[in-house]
This record gives structure tokens, C-alpha cells and sequence, in this order.
């Protein structure tokens, strides 16, 4: 893998320095317009650029303080966090807070500075339905894996898992698989990529892999594969970065990665860099964005590319960090 | 629409007072009365609107600037952060922040904040209204207004938005629950899914909309008659969009379901199908329509019959595909050569006949 690596061509390499660059550009100030329009998404954002730089080799290119300053900033006497200041709370935002912490190693100040770890553990067991097992985002109860993948990530990391009825969260991800073998957002829902990471994540968490039919989801998501290398997240949509992540991640969990060609992913994804101004798009040409840079970076490294941290695929956040908070 | 803002724009975005140009976009979005949705589009560069103009109109179907939009968003920011956290007591703020919501989220669909807002207010005059079915009636179709027109617009983010059709689920979950004279109709519902559907192919949530309609409201279906018009109108919008593997999927999920038209339904439809395949030859040799061939042929079972049937379609069909030049038959020796291997692996037997 490595060596095939090195033979690229110079201008297919991964430009490590100015995605660097990039993502650090996008701490803009406040009174600019840009940071306005992307308020109701900073705390993702910054996950995003945060994990992106960790797997990069540049964990330090954000400034600490501030950052941990930001995500305390964003927390709700509920325990939750929102993804900026006076902005809803809601499950993928305190996932991405609780991430944060982790990243910097930062999760005592939650006791120290926040409304505690048990609160926050609180804010996300409270939004578990107890009949279904599934998660809702929020108090207006929208139901998709993704919110319970979100929990039991949180959960884990802050060690309160106890706090929710995870057999009957494993019963409803399992309630989510389709006849073609993909797991949809709920059951009876279309098999799509990024839901199949959710709950097969989900599943990883709580130790059930056993539960996947592994040889009929490989096979789904190795039919997301197309000519050039790139990933879809279902039949006949266009490739996308992204999925270099969800698909790819999938298959790592179940084992199976060398069921697509990774190779061949591996330059889909570097096709997709802006080699001068840094950063990822979702395919060739497009524009670049912090949400395709942190799955782009995320994938190379699954694929072992040289010179990137090792990620996760599970969490993903660097394997160091995840080590780190299990006691690993 | 990305959500960068270049210079030049941010340069002139500094200048003048952008309330009445929050006022106009924002009374559009909240004040049309219906019947038919608002047709909106935002505006670009290649599309110019004459300086003193905030927005183009005509009748149902609105043009706002993009400039203009990030005038009023700019105003509607201010005013939901005046108002969060000390509630909306008085009919001035509740209305100002329902101008203001309908602002943010025309000028980002996964504004949580803004649409939770929106939940909020109208919860309050839901609860208003408590004996006044009539005026619940009244709040729950003004929202219904705004919420369709942004998730049927040409607004490519609009229409896929997880937080818009969250949104309209919420809603319709209002409807069902508000003691109204009237019930919920499903296959009105499917037309707003469809019509989404046709602006954004292969639209995860508006599809997942449309799953939680048919099981939410499932009285509305009980009659076969109304099951067979809605497994006809979606047979036909996957012929029409025969590459959505969405609408493929959702046929077979009404099928699982037991919702199809008559029992024999699935089995009618999935020959019919095949007659098409045959008829239509490479163009029909998709992933879509083979997702939905194989998944079907799989799980039915399929008598003797069919299945020879089924077998000798899939094999003139690759053969064709063989046939041609590489480059051009490829995809299409592959769906193919797949979808028979799934199918032999997965399917759950052959029935006699």
C-alpha cells in the first residue's frame, strides 16, 4: 500500500501543509458573514477541522483554549450542547463536544467548568425511546440511527453507557437491516451508506458484530464502488468523498476492505484535493469544504496512507485519543 | 447555493439599512395564502434584478437575490437572538420571530434552531386555540404553506433537507393530534414527496417522509381502492425515474408492507416490469431497476415459470450488453452479471408452478 503510494505522480500527493492551512482559515471572525451563515453548524465544524488536523499530524494548529472555550460555551444547563451559543441543543452536537474534549484531552473540564459529565450523559440517555430502543435528536423526536450511533459514541467515551438500556438500542439497529443487506435510518427504511456505518458502529460499540450478516453487507457495500474508484452511498448516485468514509469504515469494522479496491480509492480521493488552496471537495473539480476534507483525510488513513495518524474507524477520531480515554 | 459569501458581496452587504428588505422577503414567505405552494428560487449573478428591487414576483412564484436574501438573513439573525431565551409572550414577537425563522431557513434549510423556533410558535397558538378548531385549522395549513414550498422548490438543499421533512413530520403529527374536521390525506402527502422526489432524485428523507405517511396514517388506506391508487401512482413515477433506486424502494417497501393495491400486486407489477426491461433493453439495464428486479425475484419467491421468464430477460439482456463495445456495455454487463449472482445467493426458494 505505502509503496504504491510513493509512485504517485507529484501533483497526486496528499498536500498535507495546506489543508492544514485550509482548515485553519476557516477560524474566521465574528462579524464576518461567513461565520454567520455557518453558525448553526460551528461545533460541527470544528470537529470536523479538529479531527482532520489530529489525522493530519497537526493537532496543535487549532488553538487549545479557545477551542475548549467555544464548546463550553455552546452547553445548555440540560447537559446538551447546541452547535453554537443561544442555538437549540441537540444529540449530534454533543456528540461533536464531547469529541472535541476527547481530541484535546479535555473531558475533566466538563467537571471542572461544565455542568458535569453525568448531566451531559443525562441529556443524551434521556432522549432514548425505552419502548424502541432507538434515539430521537432532540425533545421534538425525530427518530434516525444516526442519533442513536451519536449516543452510544457519546455515551461510551464518557463512560456512562450504563446510563441507557443498550440491548434494546442493539434491538432496534438490528430491526433497521434491509432484505439487500444495507440498514436504513429506520425499519423498513432504504439501505444508504452512511446509515449502515451508524448502526453497524453502533453494534460495534456495544459488542454485538456478531449480529451483521457480514458477507451480505460487504457485498452491498462493495457494490458502491464505480468506474474511477470513488464511493457512492447507494445504486446509481454519483461518487462522493464522503462515502470514502462511511463505506470504507463499514467495511473495516466487518473486515472486509479488500472487497473494493483501495487503491483505486486511494486517487479518487486525492483527485478530489485543491493541491494549492488545500482542502477536500466531494469529487473532482467541485468546491472544497471541511465536511469532505476531515472524511477525505479520514479514509486515506483508514487505507494506511503514509504520513496520517491512525484513525478509528469505529469513533472516527484518531486511535490515539480513543486508546487514550478507553485506558487502552 | 453554497454557503460562502465573496467579497464583493460581503463589501456591499455593509451598506444601507437591510430592514425593509427583511420585510418584504419575509412577508412573501409567510403571508401567501395558498391553495397552490410558492415557487421560489434563489437568484444568482446571471440573473439581474434592478438595484431598487429586493425580489422578482409573479403571482405564486418568487425570484429573491441571493444579496438580498443575505440582507434579510442578516436582520433575521438579529431578531431570533433578541428573542431567544426570553420567550415569545407577546403577539409582536411571536410574529417577528415567525418572519424571522421563515427568513433563516429559506436562507439555510438546516437551520435546527430556526425551525424548532417555528415549533415553538406554533405550539403556543395551537394551545391559543384550543377551543377554536377552525383557527388551529388555520395555523397548521399557513406552516404546511411554507414547509411545501421550500421542500418542492428548485432549491437543491431544500429538498433533501433531513431538518425540513423532520419538520414536516412534526407537522403532520400537529394535524393528527389537533382534533381537526378534516383527516390527514396520504396521497396528498405523496404528491409533495414525489414532486421533491422529481426535484432531487434519489431523496433519502422525503422517501423516509413517505414511509412514516403511509404507517402513521394508515386508516387512510384501508380501502383497496386507495391502495391501488397509490401503488399505481408510484409504479408510474418509477417508470418515469427509472434510475431512482428511492422510488424502486419504496414500492418494495410498500409491498412488505402489505400496502400494495391487491395481494397479487407485487407479482403483477414485477412481470410487468420485466415485459418493459425486455421491451426497453439497454437502457433498462440500470442498478435501480435491477435493485429492484433481483430484491423482488429473491424475496416473492417466484413461481417456475416466472423465474425462466426472469432468467431469459436477464440473459438477452446480457448478451446485448455483452455485444457492444466495451466502454459502453461495461456498466452494464456488471449490474447485470451482480444482480444475478445476488439473486441466486439470496433468493428464498422457487414455488412450484
Amino acid at each position: 500500500m505505502t509503496g504504491h503510494a510513493e509512485k504517485l505522480p507529484e501533483e497526486l500527493k496528499l498536500v498535507t501543509a495546506a489543508h492544514v492551512k485550509y482548515i485553519q482559515s476557516l477560524d474566521t471572525k465574528e462579524d464576518e458573514y461567513d461565520y454567520w451563515l455557518t453558525e448553526h453548524l460551528r461545533l460541527n465544524g470544528v470537529y470536523w477541522g479538529l479531527n482532520a488536523l489530529h489525522l493530519l499530524g497537526h493537532p496543535d494548529a487549532l488553538p487549545r483554549d479557545k477551542t475548549i472555550e467555544f464548546v463550553l460555551s455552546c452547553q445548555h444547563p440540560s447537559g446538551g450542547f447546541s452547535a453554537a451559543p443561544g442555538h437549540d441543543a441537540h444529540m449530534l452536537p454533543t456528540l461533536y463536544a464531547i469529541q472535541i474534549l476527547v481530541m484535546l484531552d479535555a473531558l475533566d473540564v466538563l467537571e471542572q467548568r461544565g455542568a458535569g459529565k453525568v448531566q451531559v450523559g443525562q441529556f443524551v440517555a434521556d432522549l432514548q425511546n425505552r419502548a424502541t430502543g432507538t434515539f430521537a435528536g432532540d425533545e421534538f423526536g425525530e427518530e434516525d440511527t444516526r442519533f442513536l450511533y451519536a449516543a452510544l459514541n457519546a455515551l461510551s467515551l464518557l463512560g456512562l453507557l450504563s446510563l441507557v438500556d443498550v440491548d434494546k438500542a442493539v434491538e432496534h439497529v438490528v430491526s433497521c437491516v434491509n432484505f439487500d443487506g444495507g440498514y436504513g435510518v429506520s425499519p423498513g427504511a432504504e439501505s444508504h451508506a452512511g446509515q449502515v456505518f451508524t448502526c453497524v458502529a453502533a453494534l460495534s460499540i456495544a459488542g454485538r458484530l456478531d449480529l451483521v450478516d457480514a458477507d451480505k453487507l460487504g457485498r452491498w457495500l462493495s457494490e458502491r464502488q464505480i468506474a474511477g474508484g470513488g464511493l457512492n452511498g447507494r445504486p446509481e448516485k454519483k461518487e462522493d468523498v464522503c462515502y470514502s468514509w462511511w463505506v470504507l469504515s463499514s467495511l473495516a469494522m466487518i473486515g472486509r476492505t479488500h472487497w473494493i479496491d483501495r487503491e483505486q480509492l486511494i486517487g479518487f480521493i486525492l483527485r478530489c484535493q485543491d493541491s494549492e488552496l488545500g482542502g477536500i471537495a466531494d469529487r473532482p473539480g467541485d468546491m472544497v469544504d471541511v465536511w469532505h476534507t476531515v472524511f477525505g483525510v479520514s479514509g486515506l488513513s483508514l487505507l494506511n496512507y503514509p504520513g496520517l495518524e491512525p484513525v478509528d474507524p469505529v469513533y472516527c477520531m484518531p486511535k490515539a485519543s480513543i486508546d487514550r480515554v478507553m485506558g487502552r | 447555493m453554497s454557503r460562502a459569501v465573496e467579497k464583493e458581496v460581503a463589501a456591499s452587504l455593509k451598506n444601507g439599512d437591510q430592514t425593509h428588505v427583511f420585510r418584504e422577503i419575509s412577508q412573501v414567505l409567510t403571508q401567501h395564502e395558498g391553495p397552490e405552494l410558492l415557487e421560489i428560487e434563489i437568484l444568482g449573478r446571471s440573473h439581474p434584478v434592478p438595484a431598487e428591487q429586493v425580489l422578482l414576483r409573479d403571482q405564486n412564484a418568487v425570484g429573491v437575490p441571493k444579496l438580498r436574501l443575505i440582507q434579510a438573513f442578516v436582520v433575521a439573525r438579529q431578531i431570533l437572538k433578541r428573542h431567544a431565551g426570553r420567550g415569545l409572550s407577546t403577539p409582536e414577537a411571536a410574529e417577528g420571530v415567525n418572519l424571522a425563522t421563515a427568513v433563516l431557513l429559506l436562507m439555510d434549510a438546516e437551520h435546527l434552531t430556526a425551525a424548532n423556533t417555528r415549533k415553538r410558535v406554533l405550539s403556543s397558538h395551537l394551545a391559543a386555540a384550543d377551543d377554536d378548531a377552525q383557527g388551529r385549522l388555520f395555523y397548521l395549513e399557513r406552516e404546511k404553506l411554507l414547509v411545501d414550498s421550500l421542500l418542492t422548490s428548485r432549491l437543491h438543499r431544500h429538498t433533501k433537507s433531513p431538518n425540513l421533512w423532520s419538520h414536516r413530520r412534526w407537522l403532520m403529527e400537529q394535524y393528527r393530534t389537533s382534533r381537526l374536521p378534516v383527516d390527514v390525506d396520504v396521497l396528498a402527502g405523496m404528491q409533495v414527496v414525489t414532486t421533491s422526489g422529481e426535484r432531487h432524485p434519489r431523496n433519502y428523507y422525503a422517501w423516509c417522509h413517505a414511509r412514516w405517511l403511509v404507517k402513521t396514517f394508515r386508516s387512510d388506506l384501508d380501502e383497496a381502492e386507495r391502495r391501488r391508487l397509490l401503488w399505481e401512482r408510484v409504479v408510474s413515477w418509477c417508470y418515469a425515474h427509472h434510475d431512482d433506486v428511492s422510488g424502486w424502494s419504496f414500492l418494495d417497501h410498500l409491498g412488505v408492507q402489505g400496502l400494495a393495491g391487491d395481494a397479487d400486486a407485487p407479482l403483477e407489477t414485477f412481470s410487468r416490469t420485466l415485459d418493459l426491461v425486455a421491451k426497453l433493453g439497454r437502457a433498462w439495464a440500470n442498478e435501480s431497476v435491477w435493485w429492484y428486479l433481483r430484491t423482488t425475484a429473491a424475496r416473492l419467491p417466484l413461481s417456475h415459470t416466472d423465474r425462466d421468464a426472469f432468467r431469459s430477460v436477464h440473459q438477452r439482456l446480457l448478451a446485448l450488453a455483452l455485444g457492444q463495445d466495451l466502454s459502453a456495455g461495461r456498466d452494464a454487463v456488471g449490474v447485470l452479471e451482480t444482480a444475478w449472482r445476488w439473486y441466486e445467493q439470496n433468493r428464498v426458494g422457487v414455488v412450484g408452478g
